[in-house]
């Protein structure tokens, strides 16, 4: 288990976190106008 | 595997949305005067932004929802991914802790000056996101979470006992354990009245030879007579 799997479980939660904050600004903005 | 990977990576999107959403709801409310009124039998005097309240209390509750599920996919992602989980507490205050610095120097409406009451809210926000948080900043705490030095494999299935990795170092990564070759079982004791457990002679022996290696490792036996002092228990 190496380098490139550390990268990919970075990747993984910073995509993660990424993604949940754009949902969650999106989700905002769609439902309170 | 799979799994871990898309619980994880949906777990850990959730709390942050819900974040988002507690930090985004708060500023709306702070922005009509910092308190809102919603339902009841009474006309309210202001009135929240439109779904906001709905955003904000499923925030909190589908925020701590997908921090719990995080903490279970995470911990099958090996390493020490799971500990990303203690930052939601940081990024929680220190976020809504941002919102009420922000606007207790920029209040809304006609208000002019420092709001003195959102700046004290600010500093205690910042005292318990920021105090946390010194954990994180350490390079070699951060580094341990997220670029662990022995990331693990995750969990082949749910069915594979979880086991805590000092204790999977020791006992399953020492190699594949073998069975003990077992001792042919004795025959039964003759049914004569009371005897005592068929075991007992051997926990002595056990609880003897013990004794002689702690005598032995201790020094008050040397080499020799340790062995004479085995043989002797050995053979009875």
């Amino acid at each position: 288990m190496g380098d490139g799997r550390r990268l990919a479980n970075l990747l993984m939660l910073v995509a993660a976190i990424a993604a949940g904050i754009i949902f969650g600004v999106w989700v905002f903005e769609s439902v309170t106008g | 595997m799979i799994r871990a990977y898309v619980g994880s990576f949906v777990s850990l999107a959730g709390v942050t949305a819900g974040l988002t959403w507690l930090y985004l709801g708060m500023r709306s409310v702070m922005e009509v005067g910092g308190a809102c009124a919603d339902g009841g039998p009474y006309v309210s005097a202001q009135p929240c932004p439109e779904g906001v309240p709905f955003l904000m209390v499923g925030g909190i509750f589908g925020g701590l929802i997908c921090l719990g599920l995080f903490m279970w996919f995470g911990s099958r992602l090996g390493g020490s991914y799971v500990g990303l989980a203690g930052l939601a507490w940081p990024a929680l205050f220190l976020s809504l802790g941002w919102n009420f610095f922000e606007f207790s120097f920029d209040p809304p409406g006609d208000e002019e000056g420092i709001v003195w009451g959102w700046l004290i809210c600010g500093v205690i926000f910042a005292l318990m996101g920021g105090l946390p948080l010194l954990y994180y900043v350490v390079p070699k705490n951060l580094m341990a979470i997220l670029w662990p030095a022995d990331p693990g494999s995750p969990r082949a299935s749910r069915d594979e006992p979880y086991v805590p990795r000092p204790i999977r170092s020791r006992i399953i990564d020492s190699g594949p354990l073998t069975p003990t070759p077992r001792a042919p079982a004795a025959p039964p004791p003759p049914a004569t009245g009371a005897s005592a457990p068929d075991d007992a002679p051997a926990d002595e022996l056990v609880d003897a030879l013990e004794r002689l290696a702690k005598l032995r490792a201790s020094g008050a036996l040397d080499a020799a007579e340790y062995e004479r002092a085995k043989k002797a228990v050995l053979d009875g």
